[in-house]
């Protein structure tokens, strides 16, 4: 089938207009910002419960999951990330862009891109329950509401990035 | 009104006051038997009349697939049963008011249908020289080979039959996994006649894209892309109508249905299946047959994605749906 | 009365925000990946310099969200206290921003992003995603360990507007001015940097995105003249409580939906109330210090031995939503902790039982055996499942 063209990006503050009004929508009916790492956490239980169940009820942690006597995964961060995803999709494929693809700078191999995916990836998921959530929930949600905690995440954020950001330079140029 | 309900649809939590409780077995037997089901008939219909837009390499595929993944679903069946060594009874007898009965006995027609599908679709010489020169054993192996020769002689003629009964089987199997909930009668939200048409759309919807994973011809695409969207579109309207269907019920039903329209299964009913699994994949198909292109795994990654979170949520809802209760 | 935001407030079934959400998600999602935040090429280049396309989506989001807020709440559309900010905990947020913000450079998305890296078909996305469910569970099981972290510094919900003591409104326009004032620098370090590796620089501050930019300074300024309308949600200066009734049915399915949405007060007095009360009640003599730092979001039902005529004048303090129960503790005890009388309608009974035993703990009692003819009972026994 015939290739299109990829379309260009819109510009960033633009795009952050119109970000800025979906989380304006979610204060306005939903009372609360948007979550996305919460949901991951939840998958996370769910997996576990079905390995363990006695495991993670006992759980100091986890057993906050169950405290409300729904299932699991029957939440709305779950449902939000799937309306991401879709969402995501569908822009992708409208602007050309959903091409089955790893993204990574020449230099480094498959192999590598995906080690460095999972690492980056479970350092994230710890770091965003220890926040109380990622950079949807806290940064994004909590800043606009001016949350001090919020906005020292966001800025703690930004350090961690340029603090180890050329030491990864090889994986992205 | 709720009296009656009562007395003549069985419609009462003391009648079967705890039916077993189905675990992850059977929605994934379900979900394997729908797939297997949209193998059959899509792969049986296609060869037998567009052949020219199919590949052989597709029958193939659908019915050593079917074989491989029906076996997997009744290992799935097999772990939920409760009194396992008795599994021969059902071949004792056939009951024709009992679509369990009709299940195994579809369940025993499917494996030689598919088998002889398979044998039809291999490659003769291929298989010939197989057999013969790698063959551990040259003899048994020689013998073997004049077996399936003749055998695929036999197929061959009468390869229009295989066909017809193979689609037959398919229909069959995919109409049975809905009608099997259909019948626990006190489970309010399965007791509807459209839940056999919807799962078979919804299987024959996953058969398609998962063939849609293998095809390699752009004309054999085109074909699979257009009985998806038939399939999901038709899939899309029984969904409709099933729940039009619960709504306009009796107050349990209304009920029941409450559970997918404004009750626990909400979210993942209208994400995962409304649009992750049907309206997602159709437009993405539409797009795909204009020419447009995306990634190849996402269509059938969504299409069976939906085809099993369709069955989870159903069984899943329909078993906390007890009349009463709610 | 505020009209917004619709859910949040308990006032609906959980279930209804689950549409609303996933729309919304649907959304954030369309243009995280329109920002190009679905691959993490673009992501990353925030931190070598040369695009910092994430830090002027993410502040023009914040910026808009906030002014919009902002105007909302000032208008009196939205009630500002029932939206939901996550409370502070300074060391948690400082040690799990750092670390995140590690992962997001070595995974090249953040959790959001990775999902919308994976809708592109990004296989790295998906792989960050697997990562983010493993890391969650490892938190989960390291948690006696990093507790101590986790809780440390708590300083509940902290707002820059409580810490510096001014209004939402003066807050989000000092904000936008300062964020405007931000992108002119980091347009001219796009510029530098892009020099520095002979690329060409984004450019990004066109004639539109000038006047996106314009609108919103114009906003926040405009919404500054909100300050002369009073704010009549200040605590103390509500002049009554306005009291809705709730009947003990309700209440109970309200705690078995959601046992933590509510919050519950037993003015029945001391004693009585710490002999027995509803599950999760606060005494009221208990909290009568702190009705003012009780959460507005969640409602609070009052009750006390029958019916309450007078509430005490503490509750006034309490900015959301009260409730009183009707008929008190006694209606209460009739209602949910007394065996439901089996003469009630069928469907009636199952539903107090169920309340009934969720409560009290006792099992619920089997409906009498059915008798059943022999055949039916050995096809029954044949495949405990299905077939």
């Amino acid at each position: 089938m015939s290739q299109i063209k990829e379309k260009p990006l819109w510009n960033p503050y633009i795009a952050g207009v119109a970000l800025g009004l979906v989380l304006l929508a979610a204060f306005l009916v939903l009372g609360h910002g948007i979550g996305a790492s919460g949901a991951s956490s939840r998958l996370g239980v769910f997996l576990m419960n079905g390995v363990s169940e006695s495991h993670v009820h006992a759980s100091q942690y986890f057993a906050r999951y169950f405290a409300a006597g729904s299932h699991v995964l029957n939440d709305w961060l779950v449902f939000m990330v799937i309306g991401i995803f879709g969402g995501g999709l569908v822009s992708s494929v409208l602007g050309g862009r959903n091409k089955s693809e790893i993204v990574k700078g020449p230099r480094v191999g498959v192999g590598w891109r995906l080690i460095a995916a999972l690492s980056g990836g479970i350092l994230m998921g710890f770091a965003a329950r220890l926040a109380r959530g990622c950079t949807s929930g806290q940064a994004l949600s909590g800043g606009a509401l001016l949350s001090v905690g919020s906005w020292i995440f966001m800025l703690a954020v930004f350090a961690g990035g340029y603090a180890v950001a050329a030491l990864v330079r090889r994986q992205w140029q | 009104m709720l009296a009656v309900e009562i007395f003549t649809t069985r419609q009462n939590p003391a009648i079967d006051p705890s039916l077993a409780i189905w675990n992850w077995e059977i929605p994934v037997y379900l979900f394997l038997g729908g797939l297997v089901a949209g193998l059959l008939v899509v792969g049986a219909l296609m060869e037998l009349y567009w052949p020219e837009r199919w590949e052989r390499r597709l029958s193939r595929a659908s019915a050593g697939l079917g074989i491989a993944l029906l076996s997997l679903g009744m290992v799935a069946l097999f772990l939920d049963l409760a009194n396992k060594i008795h599994v021969y009874r059902f071949y004792l007898a056939f009951r024709p008011t009992s679509p369990m009965s009709w299940g195994a006995w579809i369940l025993l027609v499917a494996y030689p249908a598919m088998a002889l599908w398979l044998l039809a679709s291999l490659d003769a010489e291929w298989l010939d020289e197989a057999l013969r020169k790698r063959f551990p054993w040259p003899r048994l192996g020689a013998r073997f080979a004049s077996w399936l020769g003749r055998g695929q002689g036999f197929v061959e003629r009468h390869r229009r039959r295989v066909l017809y009964v193979t689609a037959s089987v398919g229909v069959g199997l995919g109409i049975y996994t809905g009608v099997l909930l259909q019948t626990l009668v006190a489970r309010p939200l399965w007791n509807s006649a459209l839940l056999g048409p919807l799962f078979l759309a919804s299987g024959v919807s996953a058969g398609a894209a998962f063939l849609l994973l293998i095809a390699k011809s752009d004309a054999a695409k085109a074909m699979l892309l257009r009985w998806d969207i038939a399939a999901l579109s038709i899939e899309l309207v029984l969904l409709g109508l099933f729940l039009v269907d619960r709504m306009s019920g009796a107050q349990s039903e209304r009920a029941a249905v409450s559970l997918l329209t404004s009750g626990p299964y909400t979210g993942a009913f209208f994400g995962l299946v409304l649009l992750l699994g049907i309206l997602v994949p159709l437009w993405l198909e539409r797009r795909e047959l204009s020419g447009a292109a995306h990634s190849r795994f996402m269509v059938p990654a969504l299409v069976l994605l939906g085809g099993i979170a369709l069955r989870t949520i159903l069984v899943a809802a329909g078993q906390t749906s007890i009349t009463g209760l709610f | 009365m505020n009209l917004l935001p619709i859910f949040g407030t308990g006032q609906f079934p959980l279930a209804l925000e689950f549409i609303p959400a996933l729309i919304i998600g649907f959304g954030f999602g369309f243009v995280l990946e329109r920002s190009g935040f679905g691959r993490a090429s673009v992501l990353v280049a925030q931190f070598y310099g040369h695009d910092m396309r994430v830090f002027k989506v993410m502040f023009t989001a914040i910026v808009t969200a906030m002014i919009g807020v902002a105007i909302a709440s000032g208008a009196g559309v939205v009630d500002l206290k029932a939206i939901y900010v996550p409370e502070t905990f300074l060391f948690a947020h400082l040690v799990g921003g750092f670390v995140l913000g590690v992962g997001f450079i070595v995974s090249g998305y953040c959790p959001g992003t990775s999902i919308v890296g994976f809708a592109s078909s990004k296989w790295d996305g998906l792989v960050t995603i697997a990562g983010v469910v493993v890391g969650s569970v490892l938190f989960g099981e390291l948690y006696p360990l990093v507790k101590p972290l986790y809780l440390a510094q708590a300083k509940g919900v902290l707002t820059f507007s409580d810490l510096l003591g001014l209004r939402f409104e003066v807050l989000a326009a000092a904000v936008a001015l300062f964020a405007v004032a931000l992108f002119a620098i980091a347009e001219k370090a796009e510029g530098y940097f892009s020099r520095r590796r002979a690329l060409e620089a984004p450019n990004t501050m066109t004639p539109v995105a000038k006047g996106a930019l314009g609108t919103l300074i114009a906003l926040a300024l405009a919404s500054t003249a909100f300050l002369l309308v009073p704010q009549d949600s200040d605590a103390g200066r509500r002049p009554k409580v306005h009291v809705t009734r709730i009947d003990a049915a309700a209440l109970a399915k309200r705690l078995i939906e959601r046992p933590r949405g509510i919050m519950l007060v037993d003015l029945r007095g001391p004693e009585a109330c710490k002999a027995k009360r509803i599950p999760l009640a606060y005494c009221f003599d208990q909290i009568a210090a702190q009705i003012e730092n009780l959460p507005s979001n969640r409602p609070l039902v009052v009750y006390g031995h029958s019916g309450t005529k007078h509430l005490p004048k503490q509750l006034s303090r309490f900015t959301g939503k009260v409730y009183r129960l009707d008929g008190g503790y006694q209606s209460w005890s009739e209602h949910v902790l007394r065996k439901p009388d089996p003469k009630l309608s069928p469907a009636d009974y199952r539903l107090r039982l169920a309340v009934h035993s969720h409560f009290t703990g006792q099992t619920m009692q089997r409906p009498a055996p059915v008798v059943r003819p022999t055949v039916i009972r050995r096809k029954s026994k044949k495949g405990g499942g299905c077939l």
